[in-house]
């Protein structure tokens, strides 16, 4: 186990330092000077232009800034910010604990009400039970989440008073946005869950636990969901990722503090570091869930640890 | 089944309605979209002004109407920059095999790490900001999705037995391609392509929301979303209409194909993991257009 953990490791480090590469390439290859286009709000001499390029490195050879770049990324460094100057590892750990905590509530509510969903789809058999839970699933899949964010505002917030519309602090602060990501993620894992736990229930050792004379919540519930969540798990590892885009939306609806909000100023002043740093930072935290994932598959089923 | 046709009909004639509205867009809307009127700011549906009047006085049943232009066309363009890149790499690695099928595939993961939304914003801190950009940004992030699936789909056909039998009547690759592979897995590949032009249509609102469209009086229903937002309290109706339109269409785009709830089970990364997903969305259109027969 221990060796296969280590071996998908290392893969999942490759593909890291391979999407690392991609994307610094693509973002130094931008048509235009982004340092002018980001410093364009003062009005720079030429000069000035120079020493700033000469200061952040960028009149280096491409190759040396790669290897630069790679570096500080080994020690944890990821640049500075073109625009403040301020190290981009901090602007990121500053902002990381709010859209954390959005991310987790968030799934929190994604997972009750997805299996829930999911599993009402699978064992309804069909029956307007199923019907009604695979339309709402549906209907969950199809709606954006910045207009259930303006609905939850206007019915939660401004009809009801019940929460408030926006900014950040305590629970309270946490519970619409939190809704949102639920709703945007719920339909997905229902997905999941009611085909797996569909597969599942028609399998024979459900039918067996049925025979036995095991009452059908109890079969359903202590065998068809055990298996039939399987394929959910990497539904939800890989949401976790696009949870990340989901943020941005979130927190700029809401006004919240968080990852999001950094990345969408950084896109719109062109500060190619933040963005750098934001991707980056995704595409590790995708690799290590779809490794957790992995894991949990290959610990459950030990045909993929010995590559059968 | 029937009740899938009536299903389809239904999603089918919805969709029709509202890309009409948006064809006949210069008939339909009485207002200008853009036309401000001071005076007339924040008045509420009626006669005069069907969904209601925004913040500037600008009406907004024709600023949703003309969103429905922007919304439909710039999703179709990015959907077919996806599902053009998609059906090459896809199609090629899951024809050729060997060699070529592992390097395209490690391609397709590396963009795989990134989420789409976000691949989508840092594609479009590198082209600007626009509403082409944001299309061609929408369409890149969307390919690496659809290639996997026609992928898989273009596998699941090729280990058949009649393929085996074109080649050993001697059969050019060409002709198995285009005569074997591509018909058999066309059901599969053209019900995915409709879930991309769902997904399309809501990223590129996404971005409308964001803000990374070009001009902000363009009137967009992303855009909208996010004006109606700050005066819920006085004029609700100006971002419901959009809103309302939006999902509408997404609802209707996917209820076209059935390949929607299958579909949205996509979007893996790791190879096992993606290939198990990939697999059993591909599995379960089988089944589906298996019993629909």
């Amino acid at each position: 186990m221990a060796q296969y953990i280590l071996r998908r490791l290392l893969g999942v480090l490759l593909s890291l330092w391979a999407a690392v590469t991609l994307a610094f390439l693509a973002l130094r290859v931008v048509p235009g000077d982004p340092v002018e286009a980001a410093l364009s709000q003062s009005i720079a001499s030429q000069d000035v232009l120079e020493r700033r390029r000469a200061a952040l490195g960028l009149d280096l050879p491409l190759p040396v800034q790669y290897g630069r770049y790679l570096l500080g990324l080994v020690r944890g460094d990821l640049g500075v910010s073109w625009l403040g100057g301020q190290p981009v590892g901090l602007l990121i750990g500053q902002q990381i604990g709010a859209t954390f905590s959005l991310a987790c509530t968030g799934m929190a509510v994604a997972l009750v009400l997805g299996v829930a969903l999911g599993v009402a789809g699978a064992a309804g058999r069909g029956g307007w039970i199923s019907e009604f839970s695979r339309m709402a699933v549906s209907f969950l899949l199809a709606l954006p989440p910045m207009f259930s964010g303006i609905l939850l505002i206007w019915v939660f917030a401004v009809l009801l008073g019940w929460f408030p519309a926006t900014g950040q602090g305590d629970m309270r602060h946490l519970i619409l946005p939190a809704m949102v990501i639920g709703l945007s993620v719920a339909g997905g894992i229902a997905r999941a869950v009611d085909a797996g736990v569909g597969d599942a229930l028609a399998q024979p050792f459900v039918r067996t636990a049925r025979a036995k004379g095991l009452m059908p919540f109890t079969a359903l519930w202590r065998h068809a969901l055990r298996v039939g969540f399987l394929p959910a798990l990497d539904v939800i590892a890989l949401q976790f990722g696009f949870l990340l885009g989901g943020t941005v939306i979130t927190e700029s609806l809401f006004a919240r503090q968080g990852l999001g909000r950094v990345m969408l100023s950084a896109v719109l002043n062109k500060d190619l570091p933040v963005v750098l740093g934001v991707v980056v930072l995704a595409a590790a935290v995708y690799g290590l869930l779809n490794l957790a994932a992995d894991v949990v598959h290959a610990w459950l089923d030990p045909r993929i640890r010995f590559g059968i | 089944m029937k009740k899938t046709r009536y299903k389809r009909f239904l999603w089918a004639s919805v969709l029709f309605a509202i890309a009409s509205l948006a064809v006949l867009a210069p008939l339909v809307a009485v207002h200008d979209p853009m036309e401000t009127e001071p005076a007339n700011q924040f008045s509420s549906p009626g006669s005069e002004h069907l969904l209601g009047t925004d913040q500037f006085g600008r009406d907004v049943f024709s600023r949703t109407v003309w969103g429905a232009r922007h919304s439909l066309t710039s999703a179709f363009l990015s959907a077919g920059i996806a599902i053009g890149i998609g059906l090459v790499i896809g199609g090629v690695a899951g024809s050729v095999g060997g060699r070529t099928d592992w390097v395209l595939m490690r391609g397709v993961d590396v963009l795989f790490a990134f989420p789409s939304l976000l691949l989508a914003m840092a594609l479009v801190a590198m082209l600007g900001v626009g509403t082409w950009q944001v299309a061609m940004a929408v369409g890149v992030s969307l390919a690496p999705t659809y290639s996997r699936v026609v992928r898989t789909a273009v596998l699941s056909v090729k280990s058949q037995l009649f393929i085996e039998a074109a080649r050993a009547l001697g059969a050019a690759p060409w002709w198995i391609i285009w005569r074997h592979l591509l018909p058999n897995a066309a059901g599969q590949i053209s019900s995915f392509a409709t879930v991309i032009y769902a997904w399309s249509l809501l990223n590129i609102a996404a971005l409308d929301f964001l803000g990374l469209t070009g001009s902000p009086s363009l009137p967009t229903w992303g855009r909208m979303l996010n004006e109606g937002r700050s005066f819920l309290r006085i004029a609700p109706w100006i971002s419901l209409g959009p809103g309302i339109m939006l999902t509408l269409s997404v609802l209707a785009v996917a209820g076209l194909s059935d390949g929607w709830l299958r579909g949205t089970i996509i979007g893996v990364k790791t190879k096992n993991a993606a290939e198990r997903v990939a697999a059993l969305f591909v599995e379960e259109e089988k089944k589906a257009s298996a019993s629909s027969r």
